[in-house]
C-alpha cells in the first residue's frame, strides 16, 4: 500500500492525483484532473523536491509535456530514484500545515502537528502527542502552537475542526498500520466559510 | 507485569537486614547501619557480615539465612561479585524485598549481572530496587539507606512531598536542600538502574500512599513509556506530579528520513508525553522545589489573585507578573472595600494591590488578610511584606501562619531583602507557607497551581 492508498483507506482528503510514466500519460491525466495542474517527481526519497527543480506549479495544457521531461531531467541530474511524475490538481491557497507520524523509542507511535513550509522547523513551533489521541488532545495540539492565532485572524476563521479530524485519523493509522514514518506535508486548511476543510497535498510514508 | 508489585515491605519495612554491614566507619555498610540504628528506625535491624560478630552493638549474622526471624527488606552493599549470591540467599530465606546499593551492573556494561538480579527477583517475587542506587528514605518510619553521613547530608523533616529520582547523587543533593529549606518529605527513593522496580511501579505506590500529597521526580528516561504515560495520566487527576527530565540534548544527530522524525526528537516526545499525562515539567532543581511546595496549598477555585503589600513598588511588580502568567487581579467585593476603608488609615488606597504603606504593622496586615480571606472575589493571596520597615513587627510571621493554617485559599509570600528578611522568610516557610524571593517565581508557581486546580485536578 502506498501513502495515497493508505490515506484513502482512512478517508483522508487528498488532492486528486496520479503518477504519469510518460509525457503522453501526463497529458492524458492532466486532461482528466482539470487545469491548471501541479507536476512533481514521484519519489519516496527524502529530498526537497523544489530544491532540485522537480516541481512545476500552475501547469497549463500546452506546458504538460515539457514539464514532464524537465522534471525527469532534474531528477536524473540529482540522482533521485523515482516512479515517474505525479500530476495533481492544483490546490487553492490556504494555510499550509504538516501532520506527521513516527515511532518513538520510548513511547511508540506519536503524531506531530505544525505549520507547513518552513515554519515548523524555523520557529520550532509544533506540537506532539503520544497515540492514540483523544479529540481533546487534538484540539490542544492545534491551540498550543505559538502561532495558533493564524487560524483565526483578520476576521477569517479557518477550519480547525478539519485539522482535529485529520489528527485523529493520523493517530488511528499509527495505532493500526505498520507505518514507521508518515509525513502529510503540506496539508492545506481552508476558511470555515468555504466548506473545503483540510486537504492533503503531498505525503510520504516509510513502512516497517 | 500484570499484578502490581507489593512495594509495602520494600518502602515500609518493619525488619531490615544490612548485608555487607561494616565495622569500618568509612564504609557505606557502616553508615547505613548507623543511620538505621541511631536514626530512629523502630523495627528490627540485622547486620550481616561473615567476618564480624558485633557491629555497632548489634549481633551480626554470617548469612541472611542465619537470621531467626522473617525479614521484610535486605539492603545489599556487598561488592559486585557477591551481590547475586546474597540476593539468592535472600530469596531462599523468603526475604520480601531488597535494595541493591552496589553499582557495577548494566550502567557499566555488566548486563549479565543485571539479568541475574532480574531472574532471581522474578522467580522469588521479591521487589528489588537498584542496583546502583541510594535506595530509600522514609521520613515517617526513619528507614534510611542513603549512605551519606548525616553530618554531611541533612535529612528532611517528615512531610507530604515524595521524591523519586533515577540519580542517587541528584536525589541526595535534593534531600540535603529540602532539609536546609525546611521542606518536608514523605518518601525519597533513588531507584538507580530500575532492573526490577521501575519509576512507574513507584508511582503506583505513591498514588495510594495517604502521606504523599505531591510527587516530585527526577528522570533521565523511563523503562516503559506507554505504561508510564497511562499510570501518570491517572495519578495527576488526583495528585500533582512535578518532574524534571535530564538528558534533553541529542548526543548524536540521528539520520531522520522524514520531517516529522527530524522535528520530534526524543526529548520533544518526552515533553509532549508529560503534557499529555498532566505532569508539570520544570527546568531546574530550584523550580522543582518552587512548584512542589505550592502544591501543598489548598487548591484555588479560580484565577483571581489578591495582593497585599507594604511597599508600593513590590506590589506593582507582582501585579505585572500576575497578568504575565495568565492570572487575574481580583476586584474586591463592596463589603470588603467598605470594611477596609473603615479600618485603614486615610493614606491607604483601597485597591488591588492593597498597599498598606510603609507604616503598616502586623495587625494591619492581619485585618487585610482576614478581609481578603473572606472575600469570595479573591481566589488566592500573594503577600509581599517588606520586612525592613520600622513599624513591621515579627508578629507578622504568626499572622501569616495562622491565616494559612485555615487551609481555605492558597497563601504565598514574596519577600525580598538581606539577612534580616531572610531569617524571617525562613520562619514563615517553616510554618508551612510557601515563600519566594521573587515575584516572578512566586506568581509563575501560583499560575501553575491555578491551572492545575481549574483545568486538570478532579475534585472528589
Amino acid at each position: 500500500m502506498d501513502a495515497i492508498e493508505l490515506l484513502a483507506k482512512y478517508n483522508i482528503p487528498f488532492v486528486e492525483s496520479a503518477v504519469a510514466k510518460s509525457a503522453d500519460d501526463a497529458q492524458r491525466l492532466a486532461e482528466s484532473i482539470g487545469y491548471p495542474v501541479v507536476m512533481k517527481i514521484a519519489t519516496d526519497r527524502p529530498v526537497h523536491k523544489t530544491d532540485i527543480g522537480a516541481v512545476r506549479l500552475n501547469v497549463q495544457p500546452e506546458g504538460v509535456k515539457q514539464a514532464f521531461s524537465d522534471i525527469m531531467d532534474s531528477a536524473a541530474k540529482a540522482g533521485v530514484e523515482n516512479e515517474g511524475v505525479v500530476v495533481q490538481q492544483m490546490a487553492k491557497p490556504g494555510i499550509e500545515v504538516i501532520v506527521g507520524l513516527k515511532q518513538d523509542p520510548a513511547f511508540g507511535p506519536v503524531v506531530l502537528f505544525g505549520l507547513g513550509g518552513i515554519y515548523a522547523e524555523a520557529l520550532r513551533d509544533f506540537s506532539i502527542r503520544v497515540c492514540p489521541i483523544t479529540e481533546q488532545d487534538a484540539k490542544e495540539m492545534v491551540s498550543e502552537l505559538r502561532s495558533a492565532s493564524v487560524f483565526n485572524s483578520r476576521g477569517t476563521e479557518y477550519d480547525t475542526g478539519a485539522i482535529v479530524s485529520l489528527l485523529i485519523k493520523a493517530s488511528a493509522i499509527a495505532m493500526a498500520e505498520r507505518v514507521k514514518e508518515l509525513d502529510m506535508n503540506p496539508a492545506i486548511v481552508y476558511p470555515m466559510s468555504s466548506g473545503a476543510g483540510c486537504i492533503v497535498v503531498d505525503s510520504r510514508m516509510i513502512t516497517e | 507485569m500484570i499484578m502490581p508489585m507489593d512495594l509495602k515491605p520494600l518502602l515500609e519495612p518493619k525488619s531490615i537486614a544490612v548485608i555487607g554491614a561494616s565495622r569500618d566507619p568509612t564504609k557505606i555498610g557502616h553508615v547505613i547501619l548507623k543511620n538505621l540504628v541511631e536514626g530512629g528506625f523502630s523495627g528490627q535491624v540485622y547486620p550481616v557480615n561473615p567476618s564480624a560478630e558485633v557491629i555497632l552493638y548489634q549481633h551480626s549474622f554470617a548469612s541472611v539465612k542465619d537470621i531467626p526471624s522473617p525479614v521484610d527488606c535486605a539492603i545489599i552493599v556487598t561488592p559486585v561479585p557477591a551481590v547475586t549470591k546474597v540476593l539468592q540467599e535472600c530469596a531462599d530465606k523468603g526475604v520480601k524485598s531488597a535494595i541493591i546499593i552496589t553499582s557495577g551492573f548494566a550502567e557499566v556494561g555488566n548486563v549479565q549481572g543485571e539479568e541475574e538480579i532480574k531472574r532471581i527477583a522474578k522467580e522469588s517475587g521479591m521487589a528489588v530496587i537498584g542496583p546502583n542506587c541510594m535506595g530509600l528514605l522514609n521520613t515517617a518510619t526513619r528507614v534510611d539507606s542513603v549512605f551519606n553521613p548525616v553530618y554531611k547530608l541533612g535529612r528532611p523533616k517528615s512531610g507530604e512531598i515524595a521524591f523519586i529520582s533515577q540519580s542517587g547523587a541528584v536525589g541526595a543533593a535534593v534531600m540535603d536542600l529540602a532539609a536546609k529549606m525546611g521542606v518536608g518529605v514523605s518518601l525519597f527513593v533513588s531507584y538507580g538502574n530500575a532492573a526490577v522496580v521501575t519509576e512507574t511501579d513507584l508511582l503506583e505506590y505513591l498514588r495510594d500512599d495517604p502521606k504523599t500529597k505531591v510527587i516530585a521526580m527526577y528522570i533521565e528516561g523511563v523503562r516503559d513509556g506507554r505504561r508510564f504515560l497511562e499510570v501518570a495520566k491517572e495519578i495527576t487527576r488526583r495528585k500533582p506530579i512535578i518532574l524534571i527530565k535530564a538528558g534533553k540534548t541529542q548526543a548524536g544527530t540521528k539520520a531522520a528520513a522524514s520531517h516529522t522524525a527530524a522535528l520530534a526528537g526524543d526529548y520533544q516526545v518526552y515533553s509532549a508525553a508529560f503534557k499529555q499525562a498532566g505532569i508539570i515539567e520544570v527546568e531546574s532543581l530550584t523550580d522543582l522545589f518552587d512548584y512542589s511546595k505550592i502544591f501543598l496549598q489548598p487548591f484555588p477555585s479560580g484565577d483571581r489573585v489578591g495582593v497585599i503589600t507594604n511597599g508600593g513598588g513590590v506590589g506593582v511588580l507582582t501585579t505585572d507578573w500576575i497578568s504575565a502568567h495568565g492570572l487575574k487581579m481580583a476586584s474586591f467585593s463592596d463589603a470588603t472595600s467598605q470594611a477596609l476603608r473603615q479600618k485603614m488609615p486615610v493614606h491607604v488606597n483601597i485597591a488591588n494591590p492593597l498597599d498598606l504603606a510603609g507604616d503598616a504593622d502586623s495587625q494591619l496586615f492581619k485585618f487585610a488578610i482576614d478581609e481578603l480571606m473572606n472575600d469570595d472575589n479573591v481566589d488566592s493571596l500573594v503577600l509581599t511584606p517588606l520586612m525592613q520597615t520600622v513599624s513591621l513587627d515579627a508578629g507578622l510571621i504568626d499572622v501569616i501562619a495562622k491565616a494559612s493554617e485555615q487551609m481555605r485559599k492558597p497563601i504565598i509570600v514574596v519577600t525580598i531583602g538581606g539577612d534580616y528578611t531572610e531569617n524571617n522568610r525562613k520562619l514563615i516557610e517553616e510554618s508551612g507557607v510557601p515563600t519566594y524571593t521573587s515575584s516572578y517565581v512566586a506568581t509563575r508557581a501560583l499560575a501553575k497551581l491555578t491551572w492545575y486546580a481549574m483545568n486538570h485536578y478532579q475534585r472528589e
